[in-house]
């Protein structure tokens, strides 16, 4: 039952034109941070690498390849992406309620757990399409475009060279765990939907937690570095950088396969799962006590 | 005659209003049992809690003999509803309404019997049109189609004749009773109109603020609206619901 | 007034006389680089290894292309690296190709357990980007083990060579080559970076190192000016 209530959740995601908003932007932003990096990405780097010009010869050519291109993507979008999730997301308890179809669907014998859950997996299944596309267009589109060479990942105060053959895997890992964080923000939306009975509020409220816990971090600010910060999901949802920084050899040499402090990502993906388990609990119980009255 | 649907001391309160109070009443089987009251009698909230959107405060719900609370799933599979307006997605078509209530309802939707359901309300020409061309009167048609999509023993209609035209509410009323003589299902039909019941019903209960004020067959109610001399309003339509008002607003 | 003149005439001809070539180093010089002249152009395969504290890469494969008197080319074969710009110091004909210059011995000293001639080299053209040099010269074999570069431009190089089969035209077949960095610092609010705790670079300026391990060269078999010019 739970899978035929899936496959209706889903049909109804993509029988709606609004779910494609989310993809042609996606497409969209991609082909213009493509464009600008064909255009101007010596310069780009150069902003990166302005201080070590003096000491080291920069591969200007080498380091604009597809899979940079693909990271700055990341860099740049996955930052964005939770508004188009919550689009979908938020939309789900609270655009049936507001659209007056939830209680034709509450009086169907599925149970309200299931049909959240479905709405839940729905979602989460969206979440999954966007990222594929993301892949297509940022890492199939940009291999096509820039071609392929090692990766440069620029931290804060280091930067990490990794080979070609250490990629692949990484890449996967790192869309896998984005895909975890934005199912976390799925969560978190249809937790707020299940508060309201029309959809604007759940997807404004969303962006809002997430725009004020991203500011927190930014701040950089002792008393909520201290925290605040090591338990907001909006930390742990940068994990997936994580599988582009490599651990290296006394001699300095990267080592293949390796991440820095792997502990690390299985802790923020581990408090990724606790979240998206907490407000799906929540949410499941909430909405089980909660009197239809749209 | 069995009951299909026995509803024994239903309260139900919000905050500190009681919008049912202590209500009972029994739908014998295969009846068109006429649900009526003024505008926030408690209606549609008596109706919420048959279908388990809402949660009783307390009493006790017994459709198909079983108690609601405890065969949600069992009673729900063969029950049909229609919760006041008819809101459907815009973007599906009626066709694509009726394959996700059917395999909501459990039922491997079978496109012929589906296709007959939309041309028995009267939709058999817009099959494949999206719900957002729909006029309010088709909506209601389709809605109808999505309670009747899993063959259900139980229809609950709450204010089905809303919104639509004269031919509509005729359509819709013939309808119901097509259901009731030739396919035996049980009917509620919620309505504030006494006159509009005394058509389909064969049985009657009318609440205000909550309470149950009367519950009796059509033909006993017509009789005692006869013997309280409101016999002078001009038509028989207006001494019915004279009659209800007589009740309603005591 | 008198005093100080004398005193200041005294001074400029003592350093003077500090600065007058050393013909014994001038000759070991000559004899070396006679040796380093059998080599006109090369083109070697090797190994090359970053090791900075702020640069976490993995090992290159590179080709070094040489060619008489100051030209080298390190290029990647297949991937990133980032290379110092001091590297070209790692080719000795930098120095030994020195024409204006004062050389002096400054004693002898082990490297690697070989006992080395140490000569420290002072050009005196202004035009020249290296301001000083030190060469430690294994006097039976005829090759540098060891040279600290110091340039107008890219700070101090110290490089330290070990030889193979190559000996015989100066070729090593290790080139370990020390340098000053800067720290590494991204600007200030373009990334928001994922904090897995790893610890943050020390801030401060270190040394960085590239070890070249050479596999084959394949010598004198002329190579086109315009390879260099990219």
């Amino acid at each position: 039952m739970f899978f035929d209530v899936l496959r209706i959740e889903l049909f109804k995601v993509f029988r709606r034109p609004r779910t494609f908003i989310a993809f042609g932007a996606i497409a969209m932003i991609i082909l213009l941070i493509q464009f600008a990096l064909k255009v101007n990405g010596q310069e780009f780097i150069l902003f990166f690498t302005d201080s070590q010009t003096d000491t080291f010869e920069i591969p200007f050519d080498g380091i604009l390849n597809g899979y940079f291109v693909c990271v700055a993507v990341l860099h740049i979008i996955l930052v964005h992406v939770p508004l188009l999730v919550a689009l979908i997301a938020g939309d789900m308890i609270a655009g049936e309620a507001n659209g007056g179809t939830l209680r034709m669907l509450a009086t169907k014998p599925v149970t309200r757990s299931q049909l959240l859950l479905a709405k839940f997996a729905a979602s989460a299944l969206y979440v999954i399409l966007l990222l594929l596309w993301m892949a297509l267009f940022a890492l199939v589109g940009s291999l096509l475009l820039f071609g392929s060479n090692d990766l440069v990942v620029f931290k804060e105060t280091d930067l990490h060279v990794i080979s070609q053959a250490d990629l692949v895997w990484r890449f996967i890992a790192a869309f896998f765990f984005a895909a975890l964080a934005l199912i976390m923000i799925a969560a978190l939306s249809i937790l707020l939907s299940v508060f309201a009975d029309n959809s604007l509020g759940p997807i404004v409220a969303t962006v809002c937690i997430v725009i004020i816990f991203t500011i927190l971090q930014q701040l950089k600010v002792p008393v909520f570095q201290e925290t605040i910060n090591p338990w907001s999901f909006t930390t742990h949802m940068l994990g997936w950088k994580g599988f582009f920084y490599v651990e290296k050899t006394a001699e300095g040499v990267t080592i293949p396969g390796s991440v820095e402090n792997p502990l690390s990502l299985v802790k923020s993906g581990l408090i990724l799962i606790g979240y998206t388990t907490l407000f799906l609990l929540v949410a499941i119980g909430v909405y089980r006590r909660k009197d239809i009255l749209s | 005659m069995d009951s299909v649907l026995e509803v024994k001391g239903l309260t139900k309160r919000f905050a500190d209003f009681t919008a049912v109070d202590d209500l009972s009443f029994s739908v014998p089987a295969g009846s068109v049992y006429g649900f009526l009251g003024q505008n926030g009698a408690g209606k549609s909230t008596t109706i919420r809690m048959l279908l388990t959107l809402i949660e009783p405060t307390a009493g006790e719900i017994l459709i198909f003999g079983k108690p609601l609370a405890s065969n949600r799933k069992a009673v729900l599979s063969k029950l049909g509803a229609i919760v006041e307006k008819p809101d459907l997605y815009k973007y599906l078509n009626g066709l694509e309404h009726l394959r996700i209530f059917s395999r909501l309802s459990g039922i491997c939707p079978q496109e012929a019997k589906l296709k007959d359901l939309l041309s028995l309300v009267g939709l058999g020409q817009r099959l494949t049109s999206r719900v957002g061309t729909y006029s309010q009167g088709m909506r209601q048609r389709l809605a109808l189609a999505c309670a009747l999509v899993n063959d259900p023993d139980l229809l609950i209609l709450d204010e089905p004749t809303n919104g639509l035209d004269p031919q509509g509410i005729a359509d819709m009323r013939q309808l119901i009773l097509q259901l009731s003589k030739e396919q035996g299902k049980t009917i509620i039909v919620s309505s504030h109109l006494l006159s509009e019941m005394e058509m389909i019903a064969d049985q009657v209960l009318i609440i205000d603020k909550g309470k149950k004020i009367v519950e009796a067959s059509m033909e006993t109610l017509v009789q005692q609206a006869a013997s309280l001399e409101l016999q002078q309003q001009p038509q028989r339509r207006f001494f019915l619901e004279a009659y209800f008002l007589s009740l309603t607003t005591a | 007034m008198k005093h100080y003149f004398l005193f200041l005439t005294c001074v400029l001809l003592h350093t003077n006389l500090l600065l007058a070539s050393d013909p014994e180093a001038v000759a070991l010089l000559s004899q070396v680089k006679k040796k380093y002249d059998l080599v006109n152009d090369y083109t070697a395969n090797a190994r090359l290894v970053t090791n900075v504290i702020f640069i976490k890469a993995p090992v290159s494969q590179v080709t070094v292309y040489y060619k008489k008197p100051d030209q080298l080319l390190v290029k990647n074969q297949k991937g990133i690296s980032f290379i110092p710009k001091g590297t070209v110091h790692i080719n000795m004909n930098n120095v030994l190709g020195l024409t204006n210059y004062e050389a002096l011995l400054a004693g002898t000293e082990l490297v690697d357990g070989v006992l080395c001639k140490v000569v420290k080299i002072f050009p005196l053209s202004e035009e020249e980007s290296i301001t000083r040099a030190t060469l430690y010269i294994d006097p039976v074999q005829l090759l540098i083990r060891r040279s600290v570069v110091s340039t107008k431009e890219n700070g101090t190089y110290a490089i330290k060579m070990q030889y193979g089969s190559y000996s015989w035209c100066g070729l090593p077949s290790v080139v370990d080559m020390e340098f000053n960095t800067r720290d590494y610092k991204l600007p200030k609010g373009t990334t928001l970076d994922y904090d897995n705790g790893a610890k943050k670079g020390p801030g401060l300026p270190q040394k960085g190192k590239v070890t070249i391990r050479y596999q084959e060269y394949t010598l004198n078999k002329g190579l086109p000016a315009s390879l260099f010019l990219q």
